[in-house]
């Protein structure tokens, strides 16, 4: 992380790893406003296994991209181990992104033409953690995938690419996990593997995991489940019978 | 990265292929283009002033590319040159272009040529005197597999061999004046003078006497023939930038499409990128050295091409020779290096600029 006078200026008083104040995105699409989020509140500790879930289009996707640093909010505040990041510069998000994030998606985005070891190789290079080999034997070992290392994608099965998507991820220890729909391409055996594993990250790496899924199964792999609907967060503990507080005019 | 870009570069082989063909004909069409025209240029002009004349005597606007020119001047300006103080000996001779294989033919009258040059080296029979005589140089009698009494068909006529002469000297084939002036149809006209200064007269000297005896006429010392032969013809060096401009324009047209298509297909691949933190530059550098592999892959292919399209030349046209200095290579190669470069930067800046999110929903 770097100390720069400017990022110290944001850093505020928090309570989580991740904090989300009064967040809003607004997308223009043509001529119309679409409110994606309406006043997102949300507040993640350091090794927690949070779950965001709620129906298609409440606006799951949007707040996962802009806690990544993938978009600029609209409005709000996000703060990012201590760092506004809906404020600072492009290139300083990006730098957030690869120094604190990694992200899991449901589609795997795997890079096609690498081997499972280059595409993990590239994660490093990227960060500027140069060619640690030993670093990607343990990651590739930790999800089961030692064996593979010179499989392409495609070689693979989606249970195989969903665990060497999250193999990339963590291979620079970010502070933050982020996984959008990471079961969503999966059957349920592959999906409980893939969730097994992102929970015995959580267990024994304290690995902050942000989730976002539909699925309810899914969900109770996490220790906490926040529930989205219309834009906004409805917060609750896993297990605690919760309400919905409001509906966000959409 | 490196990885990458390989891995990207081997995804699509055809592309890559036409890509470095491409890179690698401009380089060829520069440095084919210039080796011709400039091993052309320079042994014509070696040929010319080995001729050992010290002056060439020519109308003011003739040009130093002899076979453009034609027979205007007056053959009895001989007389009024061999008069200037100085001057040793004049010999008229007329210059005629023959298209096939690109030669000259020196129209000449053997005495004065001869007093001239020095005498020509004879390797057998004798120059030509009248009449439809020729006589030929040794690389283009071995060309021609042609011996003293054969007949070679020349501007529509027959000649009879009467000789060769040793090569590097003057027109590769000369006949007798007389008789390229009536085919030329123009009787006792001259395209130049091979002009011979007295031993012990200095050569600025007797250039300061010609231009004063003849105001009006181009005359240039021997001493500076090539220079001005290859630098000084507007034609020439237009063709050349021409040729130039044309390759790298191949380069980068070729790279920008390359690298156009390839960020379009590789939209989602360049999104994953970004949410691994990858930085504009980052993205950048990835364009930029891929296609930069390209253009060194064409340069190194280009290089091969064209040394094989020269042994080709070589062997096949003997008398078409072709000078490919050293600066030209380092040129085309910079060229096609820059082509290559500017083709890239739009594609690269473009995928550096892409929205992530949209990058990745990329379908």
């Amino acid at each position: 992380m770097s100390n720069s006078g400017a990022i110290l200026r944001e850093v505020r008083s928090i309570t989580g790893i991740l904090e989300v104040r009064d967040l809003r995105m607004t997308f223009q699409v043509a001529k119309i406003k679409v409110h994606a989020l309406t006043g997102v509140n949300l507040v993640v500790k350091a090794g927690e296994f949070v779950a965001i879930m709620g129906p298609s289009g409440c606006g799951k996707s949007t707040l996962l991209h802009i806690l990544g640093g993938l978009l600029r909010p609209t409005a709000g505040e996000v703060y990012v181990d201590g760092i506004e990041i809906g404020k600072i510069s492009d290139a300083e998000r990006t730098r957030i992104r690869k120094e604190k994030i990694g992200f899991v998606f449901q589609r795997f985005n795997l890079m096609s033409t690498l081997t499972a070891r280059d595409n993990i190789r590239l994660a490093q290079e990227i960060h500027g953690n140069g060619r640690n080999s030993e670093q990607i034997e343990e990651v590739l070992s930790e999800v089961g995938l030692s064996g593979k290392f010179k499989h392409k994608p495609y070689e693979l099965s989606g249970g195989e690419q969903q665990r060497l998507a999250i193999a990339r991820a963590i291979v620079n220890r970010p502070a933050i996990l982020l996984a959008d729909e990471a079961t969503g391409n999966l059957d349920s055996a592959n999906s409980e593997v893939v969730l097994s594993l992102l929970k015995s990250l959580n267990e024994r790496h304290k690995q902050t995991i942000i989730m976002i899924t539909h699925d309810n199964e899914a969900a109770s792999y996490a220790s906490r489940i926040v529930e989205m609907k219309d834009g906004q967060t409805l917060n609750r503990v896993q297990h605690v019978v919760y309400t919905v507080i409001e509906e966000a005019l959409f | 990265m490196l990885r990458l870009i390989y891995s990207n570069l081997l995804q699509r082989p055809t592309r890559t292929l036409v890509s470095i063909s491409a890179v690698a004909l401009g380089i060829l069409l520069i440095l084919v283009s210039v080796g011709l025209s400039y091993g052309q240029l320079n042994e014509i002009a070696v040929r010319t002033r080995r001729v050992s004349g010290d002056f060439l005597f020519q109308p003011s606007d003739a040009s130093l590319f002899l076979a453009v020119n034609n027979g205007t001047m007056p053959e009895k300006l001989q007389q009024s040159i061999e008069s200037v103080a100085g001057v040793d000996r004049a010999a008229p001779v007329l210059v005629k272009f023959v298209t096939p294989g690109f030669n000259l033919v020196y129209g000449i009258e053997t005495e004065s040529y001869n007093r001239v040059s020095g005498g020509l080296k004879l390797e057998a029979g004798m120059l030509p005197r009248q009449g439809f005589e020729v006589a030929v140089d040794t690389l283009y009698a071995s060309s021609k597999n042609l011996q003293v009494g054969d007949h070679l068909q020349l501007l529509d006529h027959d000649f009879r061999v009467c000789g060769i002469f040793e090569g590097g000297v003057g027109a590769r084939v000369i006949a007798p004046l007389k008789t390229l002036q009536e085919l030329n149809g123009s009787p006792e006209k001259v395209s130049l003078f091979f002009v011979r200064r007295k031993p012990g007269y200095p050569e600025a000297v007797v250039l300061q006497n010609l231009g004063a005896r003849a105001p009006g006429y181009k005359i240039t010392p021997a001493s500076q023939l090539q220079t001005l032969m290859t630098n000084n013809l507007p034609v020439f060096r237009n063709f050349i930038y021409a040729v130039v401009s044309l390759a790298t324009i191949i380069s980068f047209l070729i790279i920008l499409l390359a690298m156009y298509t390839t960020i379009t297909e590789r939209t989602r691949e360049i999104g994953i990128l970004k949410s691994l933190g990858a930085s504009k530059a980052y993205i950048v550098g990835i364009i930029v050295k891929e296609s930069m592999l390209i253009c060194g892959a064409g340069v190194g292919f280009g290089f091969l091409l064209t040394f094989l399209i020269n042994k080709i030349i070589e062997r096949s046209f003997p008398l078409l020779p072709i000078d490919i200095e050293i600066g030209w290579r380092f040129l085309a190669a910079g060229l096609a290096i820059l082509g290559g470069l500017s083709g890239a930067i739009y594609p690269a800046v473009k995928a550096a600029k892409q929205d992530p999110v949209a990058a990745l929903s990329y379908e």
